[in-house]
């Protein structure tokens, strides 16, 4: 077995790493489990999608929207009825005198078919301002990156396509996870070496210890990007179970989530973004875990140290989510780990930062800067570790 | 030679002098220090991160931000205690102790619950002198959440002890997780990976109700007491919620520390009482 298979073993063959694994994955599957009965996941959405063109064309259709407008966006299924298509009606009939949870499910059904055009047709009615009042606006570097957006999104379409659960499981929880049982297989990579004297030995050997770091760090990565793919399609197949697979794609801008946000990406598009982001995040922490653990004597610190450092990530870049623009007091939280691990503000909300003349998107600033603060930890994990190295 | 130092009392001023002047106390404590300088002092620090309950800045930093302070340090300082013994081959060295290695992990328990003492009182001193001299000092004889429906009536200074005694309450049943599993364990890291784990979970079923048994019986609903004065379904009166759930956290705190002390007994070797007469 060459270096990398023996120290990717090593961090494999701890038993608590997996029972913790394990138990949390389990805690997760429990919260999500949760939700599989709410009357909302059983029926509000699987229910109308097979009325989605309709509940679009009548979203789309000028009398309606002249009338949704006229009424201030608050309208009863009863009073758009005669506009739009039977066959909503008709399928929300099916449901006549079911009743679940203590809900009329009919009646419920035909709330949520109204809020679904008045809202879209909502939106459409404010990017329609929003563009008029931006073509009038001043050339701004913000107001230009607006109208460009505006201008460049895709038709959006009701919210009935479960993308919002999806996109959702990136959000804060997963990403935590993540970060909780790579740090936890990683944390005592060298530290460990260092508590068994074993980093001594390894100067007496003809490669020394340079050979090795290569490996542990080749290593290291691997697991986090194990770990990465086995907690992302845990989720996923969590997901199906309970909201079931989104049965077709839609921009990103018809979610609730991302309610006027200025952001032209298509969801499954967005979504494989967070699985990539999700993998480039779990490696850069692991090469900061890795650095940590390279200058700690003991595991149990390195692995705190590199918790508060995605910690206080996470807890920045929740502070300051709200928003579309980026501030130099919310940089260091959108520029995080954690942030590049979930991309749901960054690049969900499509924020940008604004520098001279132009608005620079703060997801490319986030990838710039999680790529140096990678090279850096490796430098310097790099130095940390080899430093005592004695030459040939 | 100085018998003292043979003696129950110093093993257990010994081992709760190791935790007191751990670099990790030190640290964490430095760290709530700032936090609550800011807090106390900077208005615009206290718009940003925080959310100030009733406009009292000593029971928002009390019963919302110390606690996290105070968890962190139990996770850092205590996960080792039995554990990190361990993992250095020193644990039997307990055995060659004249009250045998019994003895020397009560001694090691009791000095753990006494340091989340001492840290939760110094942090309650430190917090109160900061927002004596803030802008918004605390008034003590002032009726406390008085728009709230609450049953329970008390002063401010009632409502600050009353806080102590139930995130004490609390935190000893972390205090005892992370005891059990560090006795259990050889290796420092998993007590502490026990502990977050717990305090993950528990926080996340305190945020969201997805369960009314796991909301009301939280670990949270003691670390954050304001939550416990406001009527719940399950609980009409706040004096029953406080008197169940805090119960309930005592008795598995008694549990985790039998659970920690027994593993001791089946170590240790059968006593050979001709040596203490020797």
């Amino acid at each position: 077995m060459n270096l990398v298979g023996t120290e990717f073993k090593k961090i494999v063959s701890k038993k608590y790493v997996w029972i913790i694994a394990l138990l949390v994955a389990l805690a997760y599957a429990y919260l999500i489990l949760n939700f599989a009965n709410n009357f909302n996941v059983i029926y509000t959405k699987n229910a109308l999608q097979p009325v989605f063109q309709e509940i679009m064309d009548a979203a789309y259709n000028p009398q309606v929207q002249e009338y949704v407008t006229k009424k201030g966006f608050n309208v009863t299924f009863e009073e758009i009825q005669p506009m739009i298509s039977p066959k909503i009606a008709e399928t929300i009939e099916q449901y006549q005198g079911k009743v679940y949870e203590g809900y009329d499910v009919a009646k419920e059904l035909k709330e949520e078919a109204a809020l679904r055009i008045e809202s879209l047709v909502e939106r459409n009615v404010r990017i329609s301002e929003s563009i008029e009042e931006l073509e009038n606006a001043p050339d701004t570097p913000l107001n230009r990156y607006f109208l460009q957006q505006y201008t460049h999104m895709p038709k959006i379409e009701p919210n009935l396509t479960r993308w919002d659960n999806w996109i959702d499981i990136n959000k804060t929880m997963l990403p935590l996870i993540i970060a909780f049982v790579v740090l936890l297989g990683i944390s005592g990579v060298y530290s460990d070496e260092y508590a068994s004297k074993m980093h001594g030995i390894l100067l007496t050997t003809k490669n020394g210890r340079s050979k090795l770091f290569w490996n542990k760090l080749l290593a290291s990565c691997l697991f986090a990007a194990m770990t990465v793919i086995i907690f992302q399609v845990f989720a996923a197949l969590l997901y199906t179970h309970v909201y079931g697979l989104p049965f077709k794609n839609t921009p990103v801008n018809s979610l609730t989530t991302f309610y006027m946000m200025p952001n032209t990406m298509w969801a499954l598009q967005f979504y494989v973004c967070q699985l990539i982001g999700s993998l480039l995040g779990a490696i850069v922490l692991t090469a900061v875990a890795l650095c940590i653990s390279s200058f700690c004597r003991s595991s149990l610190v390195s692995l705190f140290l590199s918790g508060v450092y995605f910690a206080l990530g996470t807890i920045w870049s929740n502070t300051f989510e709200v928003g579309f623009i980026s501030s130099f007091a919310s940089l260091p939280g959108e520029l995080s780990t954690f942030s590049l691990m979930s991309l749901t503000d960054v690049l969900g909300n499509a924020k940008v930062f604004i520098v001279g003349n132009s608005a620079i998107p703060t997801a490319k600033l986030t990838i710039v800067a999680q790529a140096i603060i990678f090279i850096v930890a490796i430098i310097l994990n790099y130095f940390f570790y080899t430093h005592k190295e004695m030459g040939a | 030679m100085n018998n003292k130092r043979g003696s129950r009392g110093y093993l257990l001023r010994t081992q709760l002098r190791a935790l007191v002047t751990d670099r990790g106390t030190l640290y964490i404590f430095l760290a709530y220090i700032v936090f609550a300088f800011g807090a106390c002092f900077s208005g615009n620090f206290r718009d940003t991160w925080m959310k100030v309950i009733n406009g009292d800045i000593f029971a928002t930093l009390t019963n919302l931000y110390m606690p996290f302070f105070l968890m962190a340090a139990i996770l850092l300082v205590i996960s080792p205690i039995f554990a990190g013994d361990k993992k250095s081959g020193m644990e039997e060295i307990g055995d060659t102790c004249f009250y045998g290695k019994h003895a020397w992990k009560v001694c090691k328990v009791q000095a753990a619950f006494l340091y989340i003492f001492v840290m939760c009182s110094a942090g309650y001193v430190f917090t109160l002198f900061m927002s004596l001299f803030s802008k918004t000092p605390p008034n003590f004889t002032q009726r406390v959440f008085e728009f709230g429906n609450s049953g329970v009536v008390m002063t401010n200074a009632q409502f600050y002890l009353f806080s102590f005694v139930l995130q004490y309450i609390g935190l000893l049943f972390l205090t005892s997780i992370v005891l059990a599993a560090s006795s259990k364990s050889d290796d420092p890291i998993i007590p502490l990976a026990v502990g977050a784990c717990l305090c993950g979970f528990e926080l996340a079923f305190d945020f969201v109700v997805f369960s009314p048994i796991l909301w009301e019986f939280n670990l949270f609903r003691l670390l954050k007491p304001f939550t416990i004065l406001v009527p719940t379904t399950l609980f009409t009166s706040p004096l029953k919620a406080i008197l169940a759930v805090a119960s309930t956290f005592m008795v598995f705190t008694a549990l985790l520390v039998w659970v920690t002390l027994n593993g001791a007994l089946k170590e240790e070797p059968k006593p050979q009482l001709d040596l203490a007469q020797h």
